[in-house]
């Protein structure tokens, strides 16, 4: 997300002042983005949606409380980020079963060759390498997560990615390298480094 | 070995060009003479290439064009739904309903708190005698099972309180987690949230909604301490302390006790008390 232009503020000034039109604005400029991001928390489409209009709905419940200590898409990646982990929360103790073990055991991976990332020879390869993509990132943590889609798929500095989460830039570091050592161990039968 | 400890957290940052140009040439003259390091190094550059090789499909144009109407209908719907609130149109002005609509939220309070008060101290002030009975309304006759149930619930809540509390009174920066003892509080946790879907189940009585809610998001709090990993995990750990602040959790069971006490309630056991007065 870029950094916020200037008419991002009087864009939220409008609309407080309830210029529809300046309301509009903002979510044609940020719709993608907001989406974009549930859309890496979540890996959902549907959630996505749901999701991003959250996330806009709060925004124009909010418009007079932003006092503008942070970037407008700060702000709403910060929106975004919070309502995917509310929504896993939810979503946790409805899909749980707590008898004995609460957590499911997580399904054995499929184990191809080594060097399938590298050579994906077939479409089914491929497909199988997004499904373990797919569980990789599934087993982040909300928060873990949360910073690496925002750093890597979003390109976030450290810097914002603390303002949007509302932590300190040495708690960023620490959340990413654990993100990136879990995803590593997930993936390891996929990455060349893991035959050294 | 506490090199490769220093050089291991700034592996991200590496990864990311995040770092300045000194620290950068300080890590990779560590990688160069550490094979471990330079080893995780490798393994983690080709965990993100995996990462990249992640494919998303992107919704087309129409679903875009649409989106903004979409997004208005549910504010509309979601306008429509809410007591209290006016509805107005998706794109209308904010502020103007603002100061109106908090004025008549906080009468709305205000009134509440008055009867709340009002009939609990009448009904302790009322004078013992044949009189009362005629004055005491019974607007709803609960059935003995419901009350039971309200009473499980009411256990439920003030088993899970003293959960919380002990959650909400750890302090990350001073006190150990061992103070917490973790493990006891997974175990505790997991056999409230499996009470927990009995109440919701059991909690049927429209009057029984609040309580029902409350038991509900409780449940979602402990579910989080019973699938707590890492002992350690002292981040995981204020997040749940933020859930119980926000939620004024612990501030909702208090008040679900008080209610369940006040004369003004309507079980079988409050009305015979009543009688007997």
């Amino acid at each position: 997300m870029e950094t916020t232009r200037p008419d991002d503020r009087v864009l939220i000034e409008q609309a407080r002042e309830g210029d529809g039109a300046a309301f509009r604005a903002l979510v044609e400029r940020y719709s993608r983005k907001v989406y974009a991001l549930a859309l890496d928390m979540t890996g959902d489409h549907h959630e996505a949606e749901d999701i991003s209009q959250d996330v806009f709905l709060k925004v124009f419940g909010a418009l007079a409380r932003f006092r503008g200590g942070a970037t407008v898409s700060t702000w709403l990646y910060r929106l975004t980020v919070n309502a995917c982990i509310d929504r896993r929360r939810k979503k946790a103790w409805r899909a749980m079963k707590p008898k004995g073990t609460i957590i499911d055991a997580h399904t054995r991976p499929y184990t191809p060759g080594r060097n399938a990332l590298s050579h994906p020879e077939n479409e089914v390869e491929k497909a199988l390498l997004q499904q373990h993509i797919r569980r990789a990132l599934d087993s982040l943590t909300p928060r873990e997560r949360a910073v690496f889609v925002l750093r890597h798929y979003h390109a976030l500095p450290l810097k914002e990615i603390a303002a949007c989460l509302n932590v300190t830039e040495g708690t960023v570091k620490s959340t990413l390298f654990s993100a990136l050592k879990r995803l590593q161990e997930k993936l390891a039968p996929y990455v060349q480094g893991d035959m050294a | 070995m506490s090199r490769c400890r220093h050089v291991r957290q700034r592996i991200a940052e590496a990864l990311y060009d995040d770092l300045s140009q000194d620290q950068r040439r300080e890590f990779d003259a560590h990688l160069r003479s550490c094979p471990r390091c330079a080893r995780l190094y490798r393994q983690m550059a080709e965990t993100l290439d995996a990462m990249n090789a992640r494919q998303t499909t992107e919704p087309d144009e129409a679903f875009w064009t649409g989106y903004v109407e979409r997004l208005a209908e549910r504010f509309e719907s979601q306008q429509q739904r809410q007591a209290f609130s006016r509805p107005r149109s998706f794109l209308e002005p904010v502020a103007r309903y603002r100061p109106a609509a908090r004025r008549i939220g906080a009468v709305a309070a205000l009134v509440l708190v008055g009867v709340l008060l009002g009939r609990w101290i009448w009904t302790r002030e009322q004078p013992p005698g044949p009189a009362r009975r005629t004055a005491v309304p019974a607007p709803h006759q609960a059935n003995p099972a419901q009350t039971a149930v309200e009473d499980r619930a009411q256990e439920y809540l003030q088993r899970s309180k003293v959960l919380l509390l002990a959650l909400a009174n750890f302090d990350p920066q001073t006190d150990d987690t061992a103070a917490l003892n973790l493990p006891s509080q997974r175990r505790i946790s997991a056999s409230l949230v499996q009470e927990a879907e009995y109440l919701q189940g059991a909690l049927a009585d429209p009057a029984q909604m609040r309580l029902r809610e409350l038991v509900g998001d409780l449940e979602v709090i402990l579910l989080q301490i019973a699938n707590l990993e890492d002992e350690h995990d002292l981040e995981a750990v204020e997040m749940l302390q933020r859930g119980v602040n926000k939620e004024g959790v612990l501030l909702r069971i208090d008040l679900s006790k008080i209610l369940s006490k006040s004369p003004g309630r309507s079980s079988p056991r409050n009305q015979d008390r009543k009688i007997r007065t």
